[in-house]
């Protein structure tokens, strides 16, 4: 499957427009969204709860939790799109020649795409205003968005090829995810759970990703070992994502 | 010569959908590569090819298949068992608007229908003021497609497909919707693509257009593949099943009358050769009264539309007597210039006045014979 296929592209143009072209509020809110998030998050943990960034990041807590929730919302908005993506568009699956595993990449490139531009100008933002945050962080933190988009395209195969056969999945996401975004190190550093518990917290591949986009945004690191690893691991969700639509999405039109 | 499409013993099963936990049933079974056994079988052993430069049409009811079929040839839907090969490009209209989303205008849809077709880029370009003359909806091009009407859209479709020039051109009963003026605009761009070379897979309803514009037809009947044959024969086999059908609750009603009577009737009728030149029967009439029966003889189609008829009363012919009460009787036609189709032959046994018909007996008929003229008889004539 050739990535830059001109259908794709003419597809990620349509899922743009989708985006972006259907409402009056639709090109602030994509924005907004995680920013209001991001709001209420620092008011809750950072205002009230008093939490605070580890030291090694630095001292604000806004930028500690910027960094390591705008990556994993692109993956929950991605694979959440992903979901209904082959449903939405049975119209044309269903009567074109369409790859249909274009549908479900295009949802996930998009949507990681505009979140990694969102929040390279945020943390140039940031830097403007004089905190702790590291412009190189844009590049090192690379591997780390490639192994998050990765995992988000494998999961999105699944779960957008399973939709058809069984409407469930997409409620069952939410629920799903909330708690996994809990246990990641986004809202809280990892040296500040109970020694018992933190085996947990680092069995979740998600809390490696999350730490790396806080080294490298907010600590200046470069690349790593692991981000071959993490790279690895997402490359294998990847394929088995799309071993499990190779073998179910050419027979989903006789349930759609 | 080269087979452009090969479709090879094609069968596909729909699963029965809509019960709890058929879902996850499914799922499982799609993952460990099980076959669906338990559904509607909406094809059965389909096998044929199609050469490069051949026309071919796919014909039958509503709900043979032939849609399914021609779904599964585009490589949009997959076959339950068997396989279709395809070289070359294949450009499919498979339904009015397929791929074209409502809320974009003519112009945004025509750029993702293209690229599915693989024109993009600067080619898609140099070709799109081509594309949209073709289609010659004006203004509109810069409209939604929701506001256009499916004539328009069709001329968009269609108009996308002249600039393509596929090797395989697949389409489904799309010239049905346009205007008479572009249907005629289609048909001679597809007689020009045919000239050029190209392959056609056409379903339609028309067997005008099955005649003109293909070599070769398939009949599609519940599925299974009824005829496949020279795109003339199937038209006129295909034509004369459904003539029979609408008269078959004719002859229903009449036979009912018919085998109330009785005093008069005909217990033999044999065709002995029925060709384009003529045709040549002979019969058995029975008289309960042993009075001389006449015998009323005509030519219908296969619908019952009548052709010619004629009474021994009229060409004062008297039936030869074998037996007290038994008559025989044969008749020739020739030099009759009926066209190529499905015919019967009816033999009606009359009292001897010629006054009442007491019994009806009939015989199907084929004429065979490869012409595009219209209606059942050849008339002669000349132009100057």
């Amino acid at each position: 499957m050739k990535l830059i296929n001109p259908l794709f592209v003419a597809l990620v143009e349509r899922e743009f427009k989708n985006r972006f072209l259907g409402g009056v509020l639709s090109p602030v809110w994509w924005l907004a969204q995680p920013l209001l998030m991001l709001g209420v998050y620092a008011l809750v943990f950072g205002l009230f709860m008093r939490s605070a960034a580890p030291p090694k990041y630095g001292d604000s807590f806004v930028a500690f939790l910027a960094v390591g929730m705008w990556p994993w919302l692109a993956f929950v908005d991605s694979v959440t799109r992903s979901a209904p993506s082959l449903l939405q568009q049975s119209a044309l699956i269903t009567k074109t020649q369409l790859p249909r595993a274009y549908v479900p990449l295009a949802a996930v490139a998009i949507t990681f795409a505009l979140n990694w531009l969102a929040l390279a100008a945020i943390v140039l933002l940031f830097k403007a205003f004089g905190l702790q945050v590291y412009a190189s962080g844009i590049v090192f933190s690379l591997p780390a968005w490639i192994a998050l988009f990765l995992a988000a395209l494998g999961i999105g195969w699944i779960v957008s090829t399973a939709q058809i056969l069984v409407r469930d999945i997409e409620g069952m996401l939410a629920p799903l995810f909330m708690l996994l975004g809990f246990v990641c190190g986004i809202q809280y550093g990892i040296e500040t759970i109970p020694e018992q518990w933190r085996g947990v917290i680092l069995a979740n591949p998600f809390t490696h990703i999350v730490a790396r986009m806080h080294e490298t945004y907010l600590a200046g690191a470069g690349f790593a070992w692991i981000d071959l690893a993490l790279i690895g691991g997402a490359a294998l969700i990847a394929w088995l994502g799309y071993a499990f639509f190779r073998r179910v999405a050419p027979h989903v039109d006789d349930y759609l | 010569m080269s087979a452009l499409l090969t479709v090879s013993h094609v069968n596909k099963t729909f699963p029965r959908i809509g019960r709890r936990g058929a879902g996850m049933a499914a799922l499982a079974r799609l993952l460990f590569a099980k076959p669906t056994f338990d559904g509607f079988q909406a094809l059965k052993d389909i096998d044929f090819s199609v050469n490069k430069g051949e026309s071919l049409a796919l014909v039958g009811e509503n709900g043979a298949g032939k849609s399914t079929l021609l779904k599964i040839i585009a490589g949009v839907l997959q076959p339950s068992r068997g396989s279709v090969v395809r070289i070359g490009n294949v450009g499919a209209l498979l339904e009015l608007g397929a791929g074209f989303h409502p809320e974009y205008t003519g112009r945004e849809n025509l750029k993702l229908a293209a690229a599915l077709q693989g024109l993009s880029g600067r080619a898609f370009d140099a070709k799109l003021d081509e594309i949209i003359a073709f289609a010659d909806i004006g203004e509109h091009i810069d409209s939604p497609i929701k506001t256009y009407s499916s004539g328009m859209i069709v001329r968009l479709g269609f108009a996308l497909v002249t600039a393509m020039k596929p090797d395989l051109l697949i389409t489904d009963e799309v010239l049905a919707v346009g205007d008479e003026s572009f249907q005629n605009k289609c048909i001679t761009w597809m007689e020009r693509y045919l000239d050029e070379g190209g392959t056609l897979l056409l379903v339609s309803h028309s067997l005008y257009h099955v005649k003109k514009l293909t070599q070769r037809a398939v009949w599609l009947d519940h599925g299974a593949q009824r005829m496949l044959g020279s795109s003339h024969d199937v038209a006129i086999a295909y034509q004369a099943f459904h003539e029979e059908k609408q008269s078959a609750a004719k002859v229903a009603a009449l036979a009912l009358d018919e085998t109330m009577l009785g005093q008069y009737a005909v217990t033999q009728l044999h065709i002995d050769h029925a060709n384009d030149d003529g045709l040549t029967a002979h019969g058995v009439a029975k008289a309960r009264d042993g009075r001389r029966p006449q015998i009323g003889v005509g030519i219908v189609r296969a619908d019952g539309t009548p052709v010619f008829g004629t009474t021994t009363e009229i060409d004062r012919f008297q039936l030869r007597q074998t037996a007290p009460g038994r008559f025989e009787f044969s008749i020739t036609f020739s030099d009759w210039r009926l066209l190529p189709g499905g015919y019967k032959l009816k033999a009606h046994a009359m009292d001897p006045e010629g006054m009442r018909v007491y019994d009806t007996v009939e015989r199907e008929f084929m004429v065979s014979g490869v012409t595009r003229e219209l209606g059942f008889s050849r008339l002669p004539h000349q132009w100057r």
